[in-house]
């Protein structure tokens, strides 16, 4: 469903403000990786890792320097901060159903559509005159989630969508993502710092640093035989309980 | 009914009090955010306050250091430090405590930093703000220098006067000399977090309080800020009160828990107690929604 | 109800209304002069509210009249400068590259002269006339709130809504309009009620210098300007309509100062 090669995309800034000198960052500095239909892949790492940097390459809002991107079907997304992501000024059927509107799909089947997604993401209709402002963050992120699937997409990049929440609320979101992926048969980009989180919702796992995928293995293999020893300092610095 | 079962378990009924808070409730026009609060800080110990967002946590941490933004009231209670109440002290006696006897650390230590003063003169300014400054009697230069207001100006940022003690405070946290020249944008969130925990330390207070100081942090870097202040809590048999919405972290840096939820205490106890047998439902599902490592669980639990 | 929004809007709505009532409240010939003897220069009574000028004209019909060149010329050059400005500041501010680099070397452009002294040159070339005055203040007021949307822009662009409505395919003229645009008003409204001020200030100076509205139809400046001749023995001539573009100017101000609190609330407060 997704097929990612030798993908790459460094930024340069200049070292002072006279320009004496440039510095390279290496966002992403080839990575490769595939993803099955139906399938989560998590891409687990730290600030700076660039796994940021690979959602917005696949959504296309930024070019890559070099490598290819493969996409089998419609594509959307789910970003972390739900305050950032909803815009203050549109009501909540505005937010979900514009992907419909521009597309001139009919109004009433819009309606139809709209109703559906709230349901499946579990907020009542009454919503859809409110705007962000009137929710709470775990609401806020259902709402970005309804927008992200209301027209049926294949695959759903969620960049960090848990967070920013409360853990009670995460394990709602969690769940509800889940629920979504058997329903609707998605295949989810689940991207996040957080190994406990990705390790619960992925099939495979990617550990990236500075860049570059360290270690790609399913999701139990990667904590019961971790290779990298960067996957091994990870796995050792969560707090167990 | 609670106080009176931990009370019983615990081992600490003989030792020292340092902090005790006392039915404390604070209200913001009729919504209360803290709702009869009572629970004591013992010298020595970690005391985790763990809670969602909304559970009043934050504001009962800020309530010890009489720090409540002016919407809030307090309509009752009472906080205890060394045995006199706080909130029957002056103005200027509760601010002799602050940042010297009790002192704070904050979840974003980007926007609690000056941007465009280098962190020498930042730990320096909090040295003589709290008048904790100590010169070295070798370093002075010159006659003015005794007196700090004029070896400030007389020694310009970060003068060798002070560079002794600041050099001091940063082995404690574990940062190197050349920290001191360096401007907060250069450091990474960790480093950063460091210098707070140096300020916080500065006037060596005997109770830390620590609001999610590691929540903005990635978990290796969060590994080792709690490895530090484990040690330096041990070191100096500080008392802290350690504020975070992660049971998980508790585990690392916690000798007891308190469970808040909507502004009123839950549970309270020792860590293995309420880590691993929780008398609470609330405290159990807190547990059970975090995901652990190889979870064969499907779904999570959540309300 | 803030005190400063009640006191703006009361005289400007006061304002307003003389302008569109203005034949009704007027009760005499604005235009029509009376040489005979007494009927110059005569000082307010009841007959004439506000006195009459050197040529026998009523004063309160002059300054009501008057009231619609200001408050029209405010408007519609605000009105202008408020179309160009967001237009460019939009485009320059969202799409950058080279097309933000001509339009904002044209605003500094436009930066280097004094706006006074522009003005006068071109209205030099075209002619005074009320219609020229609005479309000049238009065109010479725009870069300020070209720069100020193009603030906004550059920051709500990178906005996760925006990069959202990117990723739906939503086109680029749509996120300008329905998500960014929207964003940015706050700033915009406020600026533009200030511009009100400045534009009424500038047809006055202009009036007055005579290169505005041209006699005989009545403006607060031309009329404050025939008066300075008499200010010695006939201070309503100068009184009134400088105490009508103080007003007004001093109204829009306020009621400018106070969305731009309502609209950044860090700034409450930081006058007490």
């Amino acid at each position: 469903m997704i097929n990612v090669s030798g993908l790459k995309k460094y930024y340069y800034k200049s070292r002072t403000f006279l320009g004496g000198g440039t510095d390279v960052v290496k966002a992403v500095d080839g990575v490769s990786f595939s993803v099955a239909k139906g399938e989560t892949f998590g891409l687990v790492g730290e600030s700076g890792s660039g796994k940021s940097t690979i959602a917005k390459l696949l959504t296309g809002i930024v070019k890559p320097d070099s490598g290819d991107i493969n996409i089998g079907g419609d594509l959307d997304i789910v970003f972390q901060d739900p305050y950032s992501s909803l815009n203050p000024c549109m009501n909540v059927k505005n937010i979900i159903g514009e992907s419909l509107y521009i597309r001139k799909v009919k109004k009433d089947e819009i309606e139809k559509r709209i109703k559906d997604i709230l349901s499946l993401v579990r907020l009542e209709h009454s919503v859809l005159k409110k705007y962000p402002h009137q929710f709470s963050g775990g609401e806020r992120q259902r709402i970005a989630i309804a927008r992200a699937i209301v027209r049926f997409p294949a695959i759903v990049i969620l960049d960090e969508p848990v967070s920013s929440l409360d853990v009670s609320i995460q394990a709602g979101i969690l769940n509800l993502l889940k629920d979504l992926q058997d329903k609707m048969g998605l295949t989810y980009l689940f991207i996040s710092h957080d190994l406990r989180v990705v390790e619960f919702m992925s099939d495979h796992i990617g550990v990236m640093k500075d860049g570059r995928l360290v270690e790609i293995a399913g999701s139990a293999e990667i904590y019961e035989d971790p290779k990298h020893e960067y996957t091994k300092h990870l796995l050792s610095s969560i707090p167990r309980l | 009914m609670i106080r009176g079962w931990w009370e019983g378990v615990t081992r600490r009924m003989a030792e020292e009090i340092d902090v005790e808070i006392k039915h404390l409730t604070v209200q913001t026009g009729t919504k209360t955010v803290i709702n009869d609060v009572s629970f004591s800080l013992y010298k020595g110990e970690v005391l985790a306050l763990v809670g969602e967002s909304g559970s009043g946590k934050t504001m009962t941490a800020l309530s010890v250091l009489d720090l409540l933004p002016p919407e809030l009231e307090r309509v009752r209670g009472e906080i205890f430090f060394n045995g006199r109440n706080i909130f029957d002290m002056g103005r200027e006696e509760i601010r002799k405590i602050r940042g010297k006897e009790i002192s704070m650390v904050f979840q974003e230590p980007f926007t609690a930093l000056n941007p465009v003063m280098n962190i020498g003169t930042q730990l320096s300014e909090t040295l003589i703000a709290h008048g904790c400054f100590k010169p070295t009697p070798s370093k002075v230069h010159g006659p003015w220098s005794i007196v700090p207001a004029f070896a400030k100006a007389s020694e310009g940022r970060h003068g060798p006067i002070m560079s002794d003690q600041l050099k001091h405070l940063l082995s404690t946290v574990k940062l190197l000399d050349n920290v001191l020249t360096a401007y907060p944008h250069e450091l990474s969130g960790g480093m950063r977090q460091r210098v707070m925990i140096a300020m916080a330390l500065s006037c060596g207070p005997s109770v830390l309080i620590l609001d999610e100081p590691t929540t903005a942090l990635d978990v290796s870097i969060q590994k080792e800020i709690l490895d530090l202040i484990k040690n330096i809590q041990k070191e100096r048999a500080l008392s802290v009160l350690f504020i975070t919405h992660d049971l998980s972290i508790v585990n690392l840096i916690a000798d007891r828990v308190c469970v808040m939820r909507q502004g009123k205490l839950i549970e309270i106890g020792m860590k293995e107690k309420v880590l691993n047998a929780p008398e609470h439902e609330y405290t159990k599902m807190l547990l059970g929604c975090i995901p652990r490592l190889g979870d064969t669980r499907e779904r999570l639990p959540c309300f | 109800m803030n005190f400063r929004i009640l006191f703006g809007s009361i005289i400007i709505a006061s304002m307003a209304l003389a302008a569109i009532f203005a034949p009704s409240i007027a009760g005499q010939d604005p235009l029509k002069t009376d040489l005979s003897g007494g009927e110059c220069l005569k000082a307010p009574s009841l007959k004439h509210l506000m006195g009459t000028d050197n040529l026998g004209r009523d004063v309160f019909s002059r300054m009501a009249y008057g009231t619609r060149v200001s408050l029209s010329v405010g408007f519609i050059a605000v009105f202008i400068s408020l179309i160009l400005g967001v237009v460019f500041g939009a485009v320059s501010g969202y799409f950058g590259g080279w097309v933000d680099n001509i339009i904002m070397r044209t605003v500094e452009i436009v930066y280097c002269f004094p706006t006074l002294f522009l003005i006068m040159i071109i209205i030099t070339f075209m002619g005074p006339s009320m219609i020229n005055v609005m479309i000049v203040i238009g065109l010479t007021s725009w870069p300020g709130l070209a720069r100020l949307v193009r603030a906004e822009f550059l920051s709500l662009r990178e906005r996760d809504f925006v990069l959202a409505a990117k990723v739906q395919g939503v086109s680029n003229l749509r996120i300008i309009f329905r998500h960014v645009l929207p964003n940015a008003l706050g700033p915009v409204f406020v600026s533009a009620t200030l511009s009100v001020g400045t534009a009424i200030l500038s047809e006055s100076s202009l009036s007055f210098l005579g290169l505005g509205v041209q006699i005989p139809t009545p403006s607060w400046g031309n009329i404050l300007s025939s008066g300075r001749n008499y200010m010695d023995y006939a201070w309503w001539l100068t009184l009134f309509p400088g105490m009508a573009i103080l007003l007004t100017v001093l109204s829009f101000n306020l009621i400018g100062e106070s969305l731009r609190e309502y609209f950044d609330p860090r700034l409450v407060g930081r006058g007490n």
